[in-house]
C-alpha cells in the first residue's frame, strides 16, 4: 500500500528553484531515505512533506488523500530534528509527553504511553532530566521517543545523527534500524552520510539540484550506478574513475585506450558509444586485485593504508588517483606492485556526460 | 630556568591583577561616593550636614529624616503615596510594553514580516527626545481628560519603552532555534501556543533583561511626569525635586527620599537578575 506520493513537487525560494519536479511513492513500512550533497534540496522535501514548508507546486498525498493544506499535525507526522529541538524547560518526561498533553489525553493515557516509549529506549533512569542534563546521545533517544508516544503515520528523521561521534552514530543507527523492525512504520530519512543511507535503507533515493538521480534498493544503486555522480556517491571509499578512450566495440566486447597508452579489451559492451569518445572506467576498490581480474591496469603505489585484514593502497593509474582494496597480509611496494587486476563484471564505463552506458542502452532500448 | 619563568610569569600576572584592581577600585570610589554620601546625609542630623569641613565617615546618626519623610508633615505629604503611584505606574506599563512589545518581536524576528523596514520605523518612534513632546501631548492630554491620571501615565510610558522591547526582544528571537516551534506544531500546537508554551519559557532570559530595562526607565522618567501628572498622580521623580522649597534647605530629606526611592528599582533588579543567570543554563539543542 502506498502510504505517501509525491507529484510533481516543486519548490522556489525567491528567484532560486530548489527542488524542480519529483515525484516518488512510498509504501508503507518502507524505510526511505533521502541522500545527496549539501544544498541538494533534501531537508527542504522532507519539510514538505512534514507540513513545515509548503510547495510551489505539485501535490502531497499521504494514503490516498491529497493534504497540501494539512498542517504537519494534521497529517499525522512525527519528526526528529538534526538539532534534536527538545523543549529546554521541560523534563524528558514532559517532552514526550506535550503532544499528547497537547491532544488532551487523559494524564493517566500520557503517562501509559510516555512510559511505553521510555522503556523502548531505555529512558526510564532520565525521565525526570531537563534536556540540558542529557548527553548528546540521550537526547537523540528523547528526540525519537517524543516521536514513538504518538504513533504517527509517517516518521520524518532529518540527519538526526550528524550532531553524534562517530561510536554513538553506529548505536543510534542500529537503534533506528530497531525501531523500524518494531514499529513497522513508514520511514523517510535525510543524510548526507551515505554510509547511513547504504546500512538503513529499504529504497535510496538520491538527490542532486533538487532533482533525482537515481532511486532503488541500496544494492541496485551501488552495482548500477546511472552516472558518475551516484557512483561516486556510494562506496566509501570512492569508486575510481579512469579515464579511457573508445577504440572498438561489439556486442560483448570493448576496447579502450587507458591515459598511459596500453590498450585493454574489457568484457562488456560500450552501447551506443561511438569509436574516438572520451570515456570513464569506474571500478571500485574492492574490484582491484593486486593478481588476477579480467585485464590489468598500471598502478604506480604511493601509500599502503593498513586497517588489519584489509588495508587500500593509494597510487596512480597514469594521471588517475587510485583507491584500491587489498586482502592479502603480506607487504606490497612500489616496485612488486606495478599493476592492479580489474574484475569487469563489476566495472561501469560511463560516456562523456557522466552517464553509465548500461543505463543508456537500457534508456535506447 | 623554567621554575624562574613561571615565578616570572605569575608575577607578571599579580602585576597585571594589581593595575586592574587598581582601576577598577578607582571607578568604584568614583561611582559610589555620591551614593555613599546620600547614605550618610540621610542618617546624618541637620547640624552635622552643614558641618564645615564635612566628616568623611558616620557622625552622629538620627532617623528624623527618614521619619519626616516617612510619616510626612502638615506642609509634605508622606513618601508612600508617591511611591505607591510609580510602583503602580511603573509596573502596569512595563507589562503592556513587554506583553506587546514581545509578540511585535517575534512577528518581526521570526516571521519577517514587514521586511527590513518595519523594525527601523519602530526603533525610530525613539529618535526623538522626549523633551520635544512635552508641549504636544500636554495640549493633547487637556484635550482628552488624561492629564494628572493612571491611564494616562501608564499608555504614555506603555508606548515609550515598547520600541526598547521590540529591539531588545528581536535579537532574542533570532538566536533562538525555530525548529523547536516547529517542533511544536508537529506536537499538534497552533501558532498561539508553540508561541506561548514554547517561544516564551526560552525567551525568558531575554524577557528579564528588557523587563529590566523598561522598569527602571519608567522608575526614572521624570520630564513627561513632572508635566503631565498633577497632585493625584505624582510619582516619585515628581515628589523628590518639591522638597526643595525657597523657605528650607531640606539636604537631609532629600536624602532620605532618594534613598527610598532607589530601594525598589534596586530589589526589582536583583530579582530579574536570578532569572537571567537561570535562563543561560537552558540548552536543549545540541
Amino acid at each position: 500500500m502506498t502510504a505517501l506520493s509525491l507529484r510533481g513537487i516543486r519548490k522556489s525560494f525567491g528567484a532560486v528553484e530548489v527542488i524542480k519536479g519529483i515525484d516518488l511513492d512510498i509504501d508503507s513500512g518502507e524505510f526511505v531515505v533521502f541522500v545527496g550533497p549539501s544544498g541538494c534540496g533534501k531537508s527542504t522535501l522532507l519539510r514538505i512533506i512534514s507540513g513545515l514548508e509548503q510547495a510551489t507546486s505539485g501535490d502531497t498525498v499521504f494514503d490516498e488523500e491529497v493534504v497540501n493544506d494539512h498542517t504537519p499535525f494534521e497529517r499525522g507526522v512525527a519528526m526528529v530534528f538534526q538539532s534534536y529541538a527538545l523543549y529546554p524547560h521541560m523534563t524528558v518526561a514532559e517532552n514526550l509527553g506535550f503532544p499528547l498533553k497537547l491532544a488532551k489525553a487523559d494524564p493517566q493515557e500520557i503517562a501509559a504511553k510516555v512510559k511505553a516509549a521510555a522503556d523502548i529506549l531505555q529512558l526510564g533512569p532520565l525521565l525526570d532530566r531537563k534536556p540540558d542534563q542529557l548527553s548528546g546521545g540521550q537526547k537523540q533517544r528523547v528526540a525519537m521517543g517524543r516521536t514513538i508516544v504518538r504513533s504517527p503515520r509517517i516518521f520524518l528523521f532529518d540527519e538526526p545523527l550528524s550532531n553524534l561521534d562517530a561510536d554513538l552514530r553506529i548505536e543510534m543507527r542500529l537503534e533506528i534500524e530497531k525501531l523500524h523492525k518494531r514499529l513497522d512504520a513508514t520511514m523517510i530519512y535525510v543524510t548526507h552520510d551515505q554510509v547511513e543511507a547504504m546500512t538503513l535503507a529499504d529504497r535510496i533515493v538520491v538527490l542532486r539540484d533538487g532533482s533525482v538521480e537515481q532511486m532503488g534498493p541500496p544494492l541496485d544503486l551501488y552495482e548500477n550506478p546511472v552516472n558518475t555522480f551516484v557512483a561516486s556517491f556510494l562506496g566509501s571509499p570512492r569508486i575510481n574513475f579512469l579515464n579511457v578512450e573508445l577504440l572498438d566495440s561489439d556486442a560483448s566486447s570493448c576496447k579502450l585506450l587507458l591515459a598511459d597508452g596500453s590498450h585493454v579489451t574489457a568484457p562488456f559492451s560500450a552501447g551506443t558509444a561511438s569509436v574516438g569518445e572520451k570515456m570513464k572506467l569506474g571500478v571500485r576498490p574492492e574490484d582491484l586485485s593486486a593478481s588476477g581480474g579480467d585485464f590489468s591496469i598500471p598502478f604506480r603505489m604511493e601509500i599502503h593504508e593498513r586497517l588489519g585484514p584489509t588495508s587500500y593502497l593509494y597510487g596512480r593509474s597514469g594521471a588517475d588517483s587510485i583507491v584500491a582494496e587489498y586482502r592479502e597480509r603480506g607487504a606490497v611496494t612500489p616496485a612488486t606492485l606495478t599493476t592492479l587486476g580489474v574484475n569487469s563484471a563489476h566495472a561501469h564505463l560511463f560516456d562523456a556526460n557522466g552517464l553509465s552506458v548500461r543505463n543508456r542502452q537500457e534508456r535506447v532500448s | 630556568m623554567r621554575r624562574a619563568s613561571s615565578t616570572m610569569r605569575r608575577l607578571r600576572r599579580h602585576v597585571a591583577n594589581s593595575w586592574a584592581w587598581a582601576v577598577v577600585g578607582a571607578f568604584l570610589v568614583f561611582a559610589l561616593f555620591p551614593v555613599y554620601w546620600i547614605v550618610l546625609i540621610a542618617f546624618r542630623p541637620r547640624d552635622d550636614i552643614f558641618q564645615y569641613p564635612a566628616a568623611l565617615m558616620p557622625t552622629n546618626l538620627s532617623l528624623d529624616n527618614i521619619r519626616f519623610i516617612w510619616f510626612g508633615t502638615e506642609t509634605s505629604e508622606p513618601i508612600i503615596g508617591f511611591l505607591g503611584n510609580s510602583m503602580l505606574i511603573s509596573v502596569i506599563s512595563s507589562l503592556i510594553a513587554l506583553s506587546l512589545g514581545v509578540a511585535c518581536a517575534y512577528a518581526l524576528g521570526r516571521f519577517r514580516i514587514g521586511g527590513g523596514f518595519l523594525p527601523m520605523w519602530i526603533l525610530s518612534q525613539r529618535f526623538l527626545p522626549p523633551i520635544a513632546l512635552v508641549v504636544p501631548l500636554y495640549l493633547m492630554y487637556r484635550q482628552f481628560g488624561l492629564l494628572d491620571t493612571y491611564f494616562g501615565l501608564v499608555i504614555l510610558y506603555a508606548t515609550f519603552t515598547i520600541p526598547i522591547v521590540v529591539w531588545l526582544m528581536m535579537g532574542y528571537v533570532e538566536s533562538s532555534p525555530p525548529e523547536l516551534e516547529e517542533a511544536a506544531y508537529i506536537d499538534g500546537a497552533g501558532y498561539w501556543t508553540a508561541f506561548t508554551r514554547i517561544a516564551l519559557p526560552v525567551l525568558k532570559p531575554g524577557l528579564s533583561v528588557a523587563a529590566v530595562f523598561t522598569f527602571i526607565f519608567i522608575w526614572n522618567e521624570y520630564v513627561l511626569a513632572f508635566q503631565l501628572a498633577g497632585d493625584d498622580v505624582a510619582t516619585i521623580t515628581v515628589y523628590l525635586p518639591r522638597l526643595r522649597s525657597a523657605v528650607a534647605e531640606l539636604y537631609g530629606e532629600i536624602a532620605a527620599a532618594s534613598l527610598l526611592s532607589v530601594i525598589p528599582a534596586i530589589v526589582f533588579a536583583g530579582v530579574m537578575q536570578r532569572f537571567l543567570v537561570r535562563g543561560l543554563a537552558f540548552g536543549g539543542l545540541k
